[in-house]
């Protein structure tokens, strides 16, 4: 394993927090990854559901048909065979294209970062397509990804002011992060561009379109693009 | 097929059951009705599996039409309804009890104040909402599930599914079954008001963060009373008191129904049942299974305290509760 098990611990009396690192890298994405679908593959007794964040597992159990410390005991025992079963590179996952518009008015700040990388926006948007970029989880909102690999060259501070309307498809960046905006909310990444694909749909198993450890591969097309279309 | 239709949907009325599990990896939260409890009661009063899909109601209640009279029963904070016949006539029912609704009646369901914030209305079938990611419920940030992905409008007409309990054979008068559940299954600690100084404390598991506060703010949060804002709605319960100050954090974390968060502002969030799955703020507690009915039911002002128990004792005082919920299920036996 390319990253051990560090403890678990539980997160009120109905889920345990499994942490297999401290911090962000691809590295120990792939080791939650392993851990997540070794643990959805146990079907262990009273858990109702499983989902990794950048560097731990939760573990949502029903503590009326599980205890907690024999819940932590199997847990251990389970991800103890994980050791050698991690893939030391690459994704976990599929490589999921992302066709994306860039700049003009599907990314109103493609000009600021670009001028707080001292980068024309071209060059922008050639990094932001050539890098692999490694998803680290869905959160913040039903099918948002936190993407992880964005080039250093790239990294910007969140926005002073959160925008308080950021459309539905919106391809953000934020310090070595992208993520994508699944609906129309407030935001305060920097906006570089937009995608026509929808990001979550509730009548698609998975509804998300990405999970955990998929790489992402972002595709230029010309814009105006017809993003917004079949997406809520 | 039955139908009820709304005449009036009150402030906030949505379709809620006990939650979807098991989309939390595509980043699908629990959802689900914010007081569990009573909704559960409610549905067992009407013959209805306990995790039917049923009415939640927000302060104000819903005027609802019957065309074809159904079983209801209400439970939650508010006291009662009044059910109006066709021929005009009024008649007041309690809640807390099944009650047959006759044929072309209407329902007004009666205020949630000062009791609580929610109201439960579960009609004998079921609501026959479309079952989406394993739940019935409405999930108002991403609009999908209940009905069309909203609270309840004028006009709507939310179909009922087969009751498994006969209509009277007297379906023209309202009844009110004596039947009801004792005082153990609401969220109110008996004998006690539901939100005062003199309530009970919230009863919290320590947060994983909860070590990385100053002392004071540690000694602040299980001493000080905290007030809930009027911004709170089923997301998360806001509060204002006594500013504490939290731990930086780097990172989003893993948060649950009851995580009590603490932004920069200093000013705690109790989180509920349409919660993100992350959050980047520390997790200073997390309030106790057995007492997320009563967050649920905290309405703006309420002033609450917390104390700390440990897992065996939150796993104990769940389980103790879920005998009870098993005897007066037992006991509802001839109304199925």
């Amino acid at each position: 394993m390319a990253a051990s098990l560090i403890s678990i611990e539980p997160l009120g009396d109905a889920c345990l927090v499994v942490r297999l690192g401290t911090g962000i890298d691809a590295s120990t994405s792939r080791t939650v990854a392993a851990a997540t679908a070794s643990l959805a593959a146990a079907a262990l007794p009273g858990v109702v559901d499983i989902a990794p964040t950048f560097n731990t597992v939760a573990v949502v159990f029903d503590p009326l048909r599980a205890d907690a410390s024999d819940l932590s005991g199997a847990i251990q025992a389970r991800l103890g065979s994980l050791e050698g079963a991690v893939p030391t590179t690459g994704a976990t996952g599929p490589i999921v294209e992302i066709p994306v518009a860039y700049g003009g008015d599907d990314g109103p700040d493609l000009a600021a970062v670009a001028a707080h990388a001292r980068l024309d926006p071209e060059e922008i948007v050639r990094l932001h397509t050539t890098a692999d970029h490694v998803v680290g989880m869905i959160g913040f909102a039903p099918g948002f990804p936190y993407l992880l690999g964005l080039p250093a060259a790239l990294a910007i501070p969140r926005r002073a002011t959160p925008r308080t309307r950021v459309p539905a498809g919106s391809v953000a960046i934020a310090e070595r992060q992208t993520g994508i905006y699944p609906w129309t909310s407030p935001g305060g990444w920097h906006v570089i561009g937009r995608t026509p694909r929808a990001m979550f749909d509730a009548d698609r198993d998975p509804p998300a379109l990405l999970r955990a450890g998929d790489l992402v591969r972002f595709v230029p097309v010309a814009g105006p693009t017809s993003a917004g279309k079949g997406i809520r | 097929m039955s139908m009820i239709e709304v005449v009036a949907p009150g402030m906030l009325t949505t379709i809620q059951d006990l939650g979807r599990l098991g989309s939390r990896s595509s980043g699908v939260g629990p959802g689900g009705a914010m007081d569990a409890l009573s909704h559960r009661v409610a549905n067992l009063l009407v013959g209805n599996p306990d995790d039917a899909a049923a009415l939640e109601i927000t302060l104000l209640g819903p005027r609802l039409a019957f065309p074809a009279g159904a079983w209801v029963a209400i439970t939650g904070a508010a006291r009662g309804a009044v059910v109006v016949t066709a021929d005009g006539q009024s008649t007041p029912v309690p809640a807390g009890h099944p009650i047959w609704v006759p044929d072309a009646a209407t329902l007004a369901c009666g205020p949630c104040a000062p009791h609580g914030c929610r109201s439960t209305l579960a009609v004998a079938g079921g609501l026959d909402a479309p079952l989406i990611l394993g739940g019935r419920g409405t999930d108002l940030r991403s609009g999908f599930g209940g009905w069309q992905g909203r609270a309840l409008l004028g006009g709507d007409r939310i179909p009922v599914g087969a009751p498994s309990r006969k209509p009277p054979t007297d379906r023209r008068h309202v009844i009110v079954v004596p039947q009801t559940a004792p005082p153990e299954l609401t969220p109110w600690p008996a004998g006690s008001p539901a939100h005062g100084a003199a309530s009970p404390p919230i009863r919290v598991l320590r947060g994983p963060e909860f070590g990385a506060f100053p002392t004071a703010s540690r000694e602040a949060f299980f001493t000080d009373a905290f007030t809930v804002t009027p911004d709170s709605d089923r997301s998360g319960c806001r509060l204002s008191g006594q500013t504490l100050v939290p731990p930086t954090m780097t990172l989003s974390e893993v948060v649950v129904a009851g995580t009590i968060q603490v932004p920069p502002s200093g000013q705690p969030i109790v989180l509920a049942a349409d919660h993100p799955v992350t959050g980047g703020y520390p997790r200073i507690a997390v309030v106790a299974t057995i007492d997320l009915p009563r967050i649920g039911q905290a309405p703006p002002g309420a002033s609450l305290r917390f104390v700390e128990i440990g897992l065996d004792e939150a796993q104990r005082l769940l389980r103790e509760r879920e005998r009870t919920l098993r005897i007066f299920t037992l006991g509802l036996e001839h109304l199925r």
